[in-house]
């Protein structure tokens, strides 16, 4: 970098400078050479009186605390007049803390992050801001990207030139500040010069990141509206709108579809949370120390989820939040635990002698002991054959038998009336007119009384094709009851959720192989476009027959293939084979770099939201298989003996029937 | 074994809620826009969302939706830029410029839907419309749809002509002032959009943002 003007720090050394690291707003930071433990921040424009003092007085102001959690000026930086250009810090690690609680940039740069992960940076960030308010200091401008965590969850606080700075009686302000991290009571201020920050307004801001970590990225004040027109995100602070709090309906506020619910946090951090954002509590939001106390308590009372290892939640809520979120929204939320782990814990349970199993089975999914529920099922008894109601014994019904009784009786009074009729006529023959009266009148009435007889029958048989229509129906309805069909079908799909759940880490293993493999072909397609024919040293292939390939589009080794040699006109057996052994030695040369053109993050991240909702979605269908299958056996079981109870009923009445039928 | 589930419509304000900036290409794809103006559009249109994935914050704020006319069609519907795959637009057909923005206000209305039911907050929407014609249907609707937008904050709508674009009409369309764009510099019209929506990200939704001014001698476009 070509610089004017020479550049010394407090004690008169010059400042080189190397790479330039960023470039922001005000100033450029850069490395300085011979020190890699710090880096330099050169303002682009010349500084007022009041910042040239402000970065004098930090320096000044430099404790081992304040460093251990900022990038606080440890020297000045002047040019030639002694005007302060720019200042010396410690040198940043870690990154934005947007990274962080969002669970999309989480899930690449901090896959290693769980929720205990967060809880702790919560802490941190708590403490940190402790050590500014402690110094007498205001942090002011609370933003996205002036927090960087590192990966042991230490937070380190940057552009602290922006501060609000306590310096004996002086005080140097605080000018800017990003509106969505503001209190109620500084929004719709215009500008924030002379504006005195206090540390009240930082424990909003504090508590606003707070709970962006807790509650994966989401703002505390975006949520549902259920009023007319916008909500954003300032008005609703102006408003008091907490989307989370007990007043939230209230003040007709819903937290978003798929959120994490207030209530799932311990009792002291939601009693923490609504005093930050409440309208009556504005003058005494809680500070940094009683965050720290509180986060302290509920890291250690973090429990893991028995399903999913990479899912910790608070001890008092009711079940893993993050698998009813994961699988509410079909999003990530944490980065799936590696195979291994998964495969480990199905594998411990599987053994069956372990004592493990009591201790994670409780909630977790163990594919087994589901499998064992599914397999004592009761698998209903197909349809019997029915007997043929014909067969079955069977006395003639009552009006029937009485009608019967008649008759007998009929029988004889007509015989005796016979009889008798015969008697008058072969010893009183002069008599024969009554007895042949006689006759024809009893069995007259005989006759009469037969009629009976025609109109029972007809009635009995009517009833019988009745009986027989409905017996008919019955038996259909009892085949139609014993279908195991759907029972068969859900076994048949329980099965194959089965041998889906166990092929899944083979699913994700051979996916990522794929994707590896992809990246391999890509470099290789590259090792050999970089080898060009033109100058390659092949014997008998001059520069006529080179020009010859590369009309045929033939110029790397990349296009070196037989189907495309052949192509080429006067071109044999003797130089195909040639140039195919040099690709070959081209090809053995190549050396696969994992760490070049890495498979990207989001295709990776695809297949394991993929293996994720899948695993969800197979160990629902097979949590609830048994129930199911039990149900629809229960099911096809009652509806057998329901058609058989009344099948057995009508059998009974038809058989009766057709005996009556027969006997009249 | 199965298809790759796509992903439920929730799941992308669950992994990101940051709140969004929706913004709308609208880009003429006319037979006059052949030859060089289209690649450079196609190119200025890739390097677009390289410029946009190297802020942080722009990839997970800023959502990108093309409408092309004509036809009138969606190119690609609201993604954040990691989820943009820029276009290969090719030049055919008139240029039905009013069908076009009532088609791109409706998108915009329908999204804000989408952010409200997932209680997403938004920055106020940008509709970019870039044009080396005038339209060939009736744009009287679609102008009152502008004023309206723009006059009840519910979009702010940006008319770039290139070459031989019918600014008068463009004025009557726009309240903002059209802009022209020197010769086919599309790169620099694309970096300093990226540029904006970098700065509305980094903004709280509502916030008034000073954009750069693309008029200047060295900026991409005349007045």
């Amino acid at each position: 970098m070509k610089r004017a003007a020479r550049i010394v720090n407090g004690s008169g050394a010059e400042v080189r400078f190397g790479r330039e690291l960023g470039r922001g707003g005000e100033g450029s930071v850069f490395e300085i050479e011979g020190r890699s433990d710090l880096v330099a921040k050169l303002y682009h424009k010349p500084l007022s009186k009041e910042k040239q003092d402000k970065i004098e007085a930090m320096v000044r102001l430099k404790t081992e605390r304040l460093l251990r959690f900022t990038v606080w000026p440890v020297d000045v930086m002047r040019d030639a007049g002694r005007r302060v250009v720019g200042f010396l810090m410690p040198c940043l690690s870690g990154q934005e803390i947007h990274k962080l609680y969002g669970p999309k940039t989480r899930l690449t740069e901090f896959p290693q992050a769980g929720y205990s992960f967060l809880v702790h940076t919560a802490a941190n960030l708590a403490r940190a801001f402790a050590a500014v308010h402690e110094a007498g200091h205001v942090v002011g401008d609370i933003n996205h990207s002036n927090f960087y965590v590192t990966d042991q969850a230490t937070i380190l606080m940057l552009d602290c030139d922006s501060f609000q700075v306590q310096s004996g009686g002086a005080r140097f302000g605080c000018d800017v500040g990003i509106p969505m991290y503001m209190p109620p009571e500084l929004q719709g201020v215009t500008s924030f010069r002379g504006v005195v920050r206090s540390r009240n307004h930082d424990n909003f801001g504090l508590a606003v990141f707070i709970f962006m970590l807790l509650f994966m990225g989401r703002h505390p004040f975006a949520g549902k509206y259920s009023g007319t027109g916008d909500m954003p995100i300032e008005r609703a602070i102006r408003e008091f709108r907490f989307a989370y709090g007990s007043s939230s309906a209230a003040r007709q506020m819903q937290p978003p579809p798929g959120a994490l619910p207030l209530q799932v946090l311990p009792p002291a951090v939601q009693a923490l949370f609504e005093r930050a954002f409440a309208q009556e509590s504005m003058t005494r939001r809680p500070d940094a120390q009683e965050w720290i106390a509180a986060l302290q308590d509920m890291s250690g009372g973090l429990m893991p989820c028995s399903r999913n290892p990479a899912h910790q939640y608070p001890a008092q809520a009711k079940a893993c939040p993050w698998c009813a979120m994961e699988a509410a929204t079909g999003g990530l939320l944490f980065r799936p635990a590696d195979s291994a782990q998964r495969m480990a814990s199905q594998a411990g349970s599987m053994g069956g002698t372990g004592s493990g199993i009591a201790a994670d089975s409780a909630a977790g999914f163990q594919l087994h002991q589901i499998w064992a529920q599914i397999q004592r099922v009761q698998t209903p008894a197909p349809a019997r054959t029915l007997p043929e109601p014909s067969t079955l014994a069977a006395e003639p019904s009552a009006p029937v038998a009485a009608y019967l009784r008649r008759r007998k009786w009929r029988g004889a009074f007509s015989l005796a009336s016979l009889l008798s009729a015969a008697g008058v006529w072969i010893f009183l023959p002069g008599f024969w007119m009554i007895t042949a009266g006689g006759l024809v009148g009893v069995n007259l009435l005989l006759l009469i009384a037969g009629v009976g007889r025609r109109s029972l029958r007809s009635a009995r048989s009517e009833e019988r094709d009745r009986l027989r229509e409905r017996w008919n129906e019955l038996s259909l309805r009892y085949a139609e009851a014993s279908r195991l069909a759907p029972f068969a079908g859900k076994l048949r799909e329980l099965e194959q959720a089965k041998r889906e759940y166990m092929d899944l880490e083979v699913f994700k293993a051979t996916e990522l192989r794929r994707l590896e493999a992809k990246q391999r072909s890509g470099q290789m397609q590259f090792h050999l476009r970089r080898h060009r024919i033109e100058q390659a040293q092949l014997d008998g292939i001059g520069p006529g027959r080179k020009a010859s390939l590369a009309l045929f589009g033939i110029e790397t080794a990349l296009e070196v293939e037989t189907h495309r040699l052949a192509r080429v006109p006067g071109f044999g057996p003797a130089n195909t084979r040639m140039l195919l052994a040099w690709r070959d030695r081209i090809e053995r040369r190549f050396v696969f770099d994992p760490t070049v053109g890495k498979v990207p993050q989001a295709e990776i991240l695809a297949v394991e939201r993929t293996v994720e909702a899948r695993t969800r979605d197979l160990e629902r269908r097979l949590s609830l298989g048994a129930s199911e299958l039990a149900r629809l056996s229960a099911g096809i079981r009652s509806r057998q003996e329901a058609a058989l109870r009344e099948a057995g009923g009508t059998a009974r009445a038809l058989a009766q029937a057709e005996l009556d039928v027969n006997v009249l | 074994m199965f298809e790759f589930d796509q992903i439920p419509f929730a799941a992308e304000f669950a992994e990101n809620p940051e709140p969004r900036c929706p913004c709308i290409l609208l880009l003429d794809t006319s037979y006059s826009m052949s030859g060089q103006p289209i690649n450079e559009l196609n190119r200025g249109l890739s390097s677009f969302k390289e410029e946009l994935m190297t802020d942080s914050m722009s990839v997970k704020r800023v959502e990108l939706a093309v409408v092309s006319f004509g036809p009138v069609q969606a190119t690609s519907d609201f993604g954040t830029p990691d989820d943009f795959y820029p276009p290969m637009l090719t030049a055919s057909g008139n240029t039905p410029m009013g069908a076009a923005i009532e088609k791109a206000v409706s998108m915009l209305e329908e999204r804000k839907n989408v952010y409200k039911q997932n209680g997403i907050s938004y920055y106020r929407p940008w509709i970019f419309l870039i044009t080396d014609g005038a339209p060939t249907d009736d744009w009287q609707r679609a102008a009152a749809l502008v004023r309206e937008g723009e006059a009840s904050k519910s979009f702010m709508f940006f008319a770039v002509g290139v070459e031989n674009a019918d600014m008068n009409v463009l004025n009557q369309i726009a309240t903002r002032a059209p802009l022209k764009l020197k010769g086919l510099r599309f790169a620099d019209l694309f970096s300093w959009l990226s540029n904006s929506l970098n700065s509305v990200s980094h903004s709280t939704p509502g916030d008034q943002i000073r954009l750069e001014n693309p008029a200047s001698p060295e900026g991409w476009a005349l007045i």
